[in-house]
This record gives structure tokens, sequence and C-alpha cells, in this order.
């Protein structure tokens, strides 16, 4: 996968670099596993400077995109799942909360869910 | 053989290995209708206007500097040759300093390569770490890592050979200089072995600096001849051992008082190397025969692009 870093661009070299691998981890195209370039490898093929790079990865860690493993590089993890299991929360609250506007207790609302889930 | 014969085909050898390259450098060649289609078509990549004169400043440089390592090389041979007084019966050492000199060389190229990119223009570069196996096919890596082993194996089965046969080794020097050349050329095996790897990884460290994806292709594209013709330095070096077992058993069992009431026995001991020979060479060649069959020199579109058309059609694809 191929990152692109333009000078002439408003958003600072570090963040196009991260918004760019954020896209591709996210997309797949960069899979979980995959060793990403070497901090001072990365920062001369782009001719910026090694912090640059350093803090672009440093975020994406942060973030729970790729895990530093010392000798081993900085390894891609895949999507952060916490994203998914926010949206499943926000779901089961909006059904929670449409059911009791149709008058249904919280009981008869995980009632009606068993059932449906039963027949399956 | 002599240093002079030696040296003379050296010499021949030197402009034909980097012939791939040679239409860069030689602006008549260059500008050529059919020149350019045929680079294109051996890399698999195209090169339109705007990036034909960075590609051509990389190949001419890399040819520039083979040409340069490969006369150091020789001379170096030549010189030590001569110093230690062996240019009668070591010559074609000469043939492996200046190959060993021509890929220095080349790699020197890539290692202190220099690319202009204008400091607002957009630059490009590869997200994941690269490893040999992504510029080195599979066979010829294989080949380079099988060669000490095979060198040592046929020096150490010569040298086992004649000990072992029941025949009365000859008080000629002729077979004892080709015994010189065997453990040398082991010797040199290895250590361009151990080279091919060292020098490799440090190319792979090397940045790339590339103003397009088409261009960063192409640089990968020069990065895998590169590596790759140094890896022809131990295939060339186990062969020439190889070569030297078979000289140096030969001439003892082709020698006439050997032979003398021992006909049955110089021939089995002569049949017994070649077979020693034909075994290790083909173990060691026949991976190396087999990526050559593969189009080694798209290897590296195969393993690092694949997917990307850049216009033409894609690298497995091609005729």
């Amino acid at each position: 996968m191929i990152l692109r870093v333009d000078p002439a661009a408003p958003a600072a070299p570090y963040e196009q670099l991260r918004d760019q691998l954020v896209e591709q981890i996210r997309s797949g195209a960069l899979k979980p596993g995959t060793t990403l370039l070497p901090v001072r490898r990365l920062a001369g093929d782009l001719r910026v400077a090694p912090n640059t790079v350093a803090r672009t990865y440093r975020e994406l860690e942060h973030a729970g995109y790729v895990k530093g493993q010392g000798r081993r590089g900085t390894v891609v993890l895949g999507p952060p799942t916490r994203q998914g299991t926010d949206d499943a929360a926000e779901l089961t609250r909006d059904y929670l909360q449409a059911m009791a506007s149709h008058g249904f207790t919280r009981e008869q609302t995980v009632s009606y869910l068993k059932q449906a889930a039963g027949r399956s | 053989m002599s240093l002079l014969l030696w040296s003379a085909i050296a010499l021949v050898l030197l402009p034909a290995y980097t012939s791939y390259r040679s239409w860069a450098s030689t602006p008549p060649k260059r500008s050529s209708p059919k020149w350019r289609p045929w680079f294109e078509r051996q890399a698999g990549l195209p090169m339109p206007e705007d990036l034909q004169q960075p590609v051509i400043d990389r190949i001419t440089n890399h040819e520039r500097w083979a040409r340069v390592g490969g006369l150091a090389g020789w001379t170096a041979g030549a010189v030590f040759l001569l110093v230690v007084g062996r240019q009668n019966d070591l010559g074609m050492l000469v043939l492996s300093t200046l190959i060993l000199g021509t890929m220095l060389g080349g790699v020197l190229a890539v290692i202190n390569g220099k690319h202009q990119l204008s400091p607002d223009a957009p630059r490009y570069a590869r997200a994941e770490a690269v490893s040999l196996a992504d510029y080195v096919p599979r066979g010829e890596l294989i080949t380079v890592r099988l060669a000490p082993a095979a060198a040592l194996v046929l020096a150490g089965a010569a040298v086992v050979i004649l000990q072992v046969a029941p025949l009365e080794l000859p008080e000629t020097l002729d077979w004892v200089s080709w015994m010189w050349i065997l453990w040398v050329t082991a010797g040199l095996t290895l250590a361009a072995w151990a080279g091919f790897e060292l020098v490799a990884r440090h190319v792979l460290n090397q940045p790339q600096h590339a103003g397009s994806e088409l261009e960063l292709a192409w640089d990968d594209h020069c990065r895998s001849e590169a590596i790759r013709n140094f890896q022809g330095l131990p295939m060339f070096l186990v062969l020439l051992t190889g070569l030297s077992a078979l000289a140096a058993v030969g001439l003892v069992t082709t020698n006439s008082e050997v032979r003398e009431g021992a006909m049955g026995e110089t021939l089995a001991t002569g049949f017994t190397m070649l077979l020693v020979f034909g075994a290790v060479t083909a173990v060691v060649l026949v991976p190396a025969i087999s990526a050559a069959l593969r189009k080694p020199r798209q290897h590296v579109l195969r393993r690092l692009w694949a997917g990307h058309g850049f216009g033409t059609v894609p690298a497995q694809e091609q005729p």
C-alpha cells in the first residue's frame, strides 16, 4: 500500500500519514499482522523528520490500530473493535426506547427478544 | 590457465553483463524506437516521457558503478596474482574478482543513489516493510543459500575421493594447482554468500525517493536487478568450484603413470567425481533455473505491485 505526503497540502504531514493509514487499515488494504515500514526508513522515503512518522505511529497505537513490538517493528492490528461495540450498544438502547414508547415494559421487551432469538 | 587468457575472457564478459541496461547509457540507442518498448516489456512497466529521465539516471548510474567496480575488481585480482606470483595457475581468480567488483558496483549505485525531488512535490512511499523475498525469486534465494554448502561438499568430495581411491597420486604439480583453486573458490563462495546476505539487507534499508507510484515501481525494479545480479556470484563460484574439483580429479585419473595397471580404478574414481559434481550442481541450479522460467525481472512487480495495472498488461499475463 502506498502513502503519499504532499508538502503543499493544508494538513500536516503526520495527519496526512495518519489519515491514509487509518483508511487503509479500515478498508482492509493493510491486513492485520502486516509490519509497517520502520520509522527512519519511512521518514527517509518521504523526506520528513523521523519524529513526524513516530508521532503518526504513536497516535495509531493509542487509537488501537497498530502495536509497536520492539525489534519486530510496528504491526497492524486491524480496525479497533470498540467502534462496533459502541454501535451495538447504541442500537440496543434505541430499541429499548422504541419499545418503551409503545408501552412495553423492559421485561416484556426482553421476553420478545428471547422469543425472536429462539425462532431465528 | 594464464592471467592473460582469463583477463581477456573477463574483459569480454564485462560489457556483456551490462548489456541489459546499455540502451540507456548511449543517447542514439535511447532515442531508438525499438529499445524503450523492449526495456519496458522486460521490466513490465511503462516509461512515460516525464519519468524517462529519473529512470535513465538510475540505470546509467547503476551501469557506470558496475563497470567501474568490475574494472577495479579485475585490477585488484590481477595485482594480487602478480604479487603472490601465481598468475600462471590461478589466473581464473580475476574472473571472480571482476564479477565481484561488478556486482558490488551495482549495489553501491543503489546505496549512493541521490534522486532529485522538488521540495514542494508530493512524495510516495510504501507503507509495509519489505523483505528480500520481495525482490529476489524464491528459487534464486534457495540457490544462493545452498551455494556455500555445495562448494564445501564439492571440495571435500575431491579430497576424499583422491584419498580413498586406490591410486598412487602423481608427482606432477598441475592437479595440486587445481586443488588450490578448488579451496580458494570454495572459500570465495562462502564469502560471496555472506556478502550477498549483508549487502542485500543494506540495500533494502536504503530510502527510496519517488515522486509517483510508477517511479517507486521503477525504483523497486532497479533494486531488484541490483540484488539479483549479486546472487549470480555465489552461483558462478560454486560452478567454478565444481569444475576445479573435476579438473583436479581428472588430471590425476588421466595421468598415464597412474592409469598404468589401474584402468578400472581410475575410471571409477573419475566417474564418482563426475556423479558428485552432477548431483550437487543439479541440486544448486534447479531452483534458480525454475525461477528463471518465471520472468524473474518481473518478480518484484508480482510481489509488491500485484493489482497495479500502470496502464500496461499486468506482469503475470504478459506473453
